[in-house]
């Protein structure tokens, strides 16, 4: 899901900017959401709010990462999708 | 941004070449094969036949055929690609991931000498618009590094760089058009095709005890609905990935049954076991391809995936055991 606090946003526009799928517009000096289902969930948006005015349910679009992270729950998020594994699995460290 | 600079020499920018074996290993990763995904070394490349410090800088991930087919863009052109340790992850999933992320591009530079980076003034950093589901634009900006929002695509890496102007590229939208899909087809019928392996090879198996019905059926059905699902993806009805994959199978079961009647070789156990088989497949491939697609929407799918995936589990259950009874009422 995608949610948008009208009363923080301040209608600068970076969401819109930084968005690849064309899924929000600005409307009356507030950010929207025109497309919900074209939205990946990917999280640019959020990361990049200067006002901290958007809440996304960010995850994996993924039959092998939803499985595995989410009803099995026998992978941590972010690394169910098997993208890596190779290389000893994902770590997050320093990119909070 | 000096004072962050770890001790010890400084690594000069390499140039960025690739040999005849990286063809080889390009291809393997495309087609899915082996699962041999490479790293290259993180660090400064350029691509001219000298460091040039008015050439614009690219940044990217380390994954060995993102820079490989970074480097075939930018062939005959001055650039630096800056190349962070994304662990061997292209640039759209490490960012996903939060490995695509502003600490480790502020790393990468730091590590670099600033005069290696330096263009037309700034540390200016163009970065691929894919990366920022990782990268916190203000982050680079509030350590002194000037990003730009560069496009999504790499094909159209050479138009951007030949306007020269460096600026956001805030419109650009990921299509998913008829490009993307073929660039992703034979991958993804190449990994469906080893899931699919196993139901046929079970069938195979049990054939020799009871002959039922033949065993190269999931694998060959399993690849035919495949390609049509992704040339046909945008046309086929609804969003669901699951439903465009019954709608698939139906297609293609009318299309066989009506070749059967014209054969006269259809038989009520055949047709049967056929639509069981090919309906449990289009909902394993919709739900497949959802990670293959670069559409899937992640609270949408996981809803898909709850509704569907027991019936496709059900369905192909259900084939296995017709060809089981048919085997053993021989």
């Amino acid at each position: 899901m995608i949610t948008i606090d009208r009363g923080r946003c301040t209608g600068c526009g970076v969401c819109i900017h930084v968005c690849a799928r064309e899924v929000l517009s600005l409307e009356a000096r507030h950010a929207v959401v025109r497309d919900y289902p074209a939205c990946l969930e990917c999280g640019a948006c959020q990361l990049n709010c200067p006002a901290d005015a958007i809440e996304v349910t960010k995850g994996t679009g993924c039959l092998l990462a939803i499985l595995r992270e989410d009803i099995l729950k026998i992978a941590p998020p972010g690394s169910g999708c098997g993208c890596g594994s190779s290389s000893g699995g994902i770590s997050k460290g320093g990119c909070g | 941004m000096s004072s962050d600079c770890p001790p010890g020499p400084v690594p000069k920018p390499r140039k960025l070449t690739f040999s005849w074996w990286d063809y080889l290993l390009a291809f393997a990763e495309w087609i899915n094969a082996f699962g041999n995904a490479r790293a290259i070394d993180p660090g400064l490349y350029f691509t001219g036949s000298t460091p040039d410090p008015s050439a614009p800088v690219l940044v990217t991930g380390n994954y060995h055929l993102t820079v490989f087919l970074l480097w075939r863009t930018l062939r005959g052109r001055n650039v630096r690609v800056l190349v962070i340790d994304t662990l061997g992850i292209n640039v759209w999933c490490s960012s996903g991931k939060g490995r695509f992320c502003a600490s480790e591009i502020l790393r990468q530079v730091h590590r670099c000498d600033p005069a290696d980076l330096i263009h037309e003034g700034h540390v200016r950093l163009v970065l691929p618009k894919l990366s920022l589901s990782g990268v916190k634009l203000s982050e680079l900006r509030a350590a002194g590094v000037q990003p730009v929002i560069g496009p999504i695509y790499r094909h159209d890496l050479p138009r951007y760089l030949d306007e020269g102007t460096f600026r956001d590229r805030r419109d650009d939208k990921y299509r998913f058009d008829l490009r993307d899909r073929l660039f992703i087809l034979v991958p993804s019928v190449v990994q469906f095709s080893l899931y699919m392996a196993v139901p046929s090879l079970l069938l195979w198996g049990w054939n020799h005890l009871y002959p039922s019905f033949p065993a190269w059926t999931p694998l060959a059905y399993g690849l035919g609905l495949s390609i049509p699902y992704i040339v046909l993806f945008p046309v086929l009805p609804t969003r669901q990935f699951a439903v465009k994959g019954l709608v698939t199978a139906g297609i293609s079961l009318a299309a066989l049954s009506g070749w059967w009647l014209l054969q006269h070789t259809w038989t009520p156990w055949t047709f049967v076991y056929t639509a069981v088989l090919m309906a449990s497949l289009g909902l394993w491939f919709g739900l497949y391809f959802t990670g293959n697609s670069g559409v899937s929407n992640y609270s949408l799918v996981k809803r898909e995936i709850v509704r569907w995936l027991p019936v496709a589990a059900l369905g192909l259950a259900g084939a296995l055991l017709l060809a089981v009874v048919k085997g053993g009422l021989r």
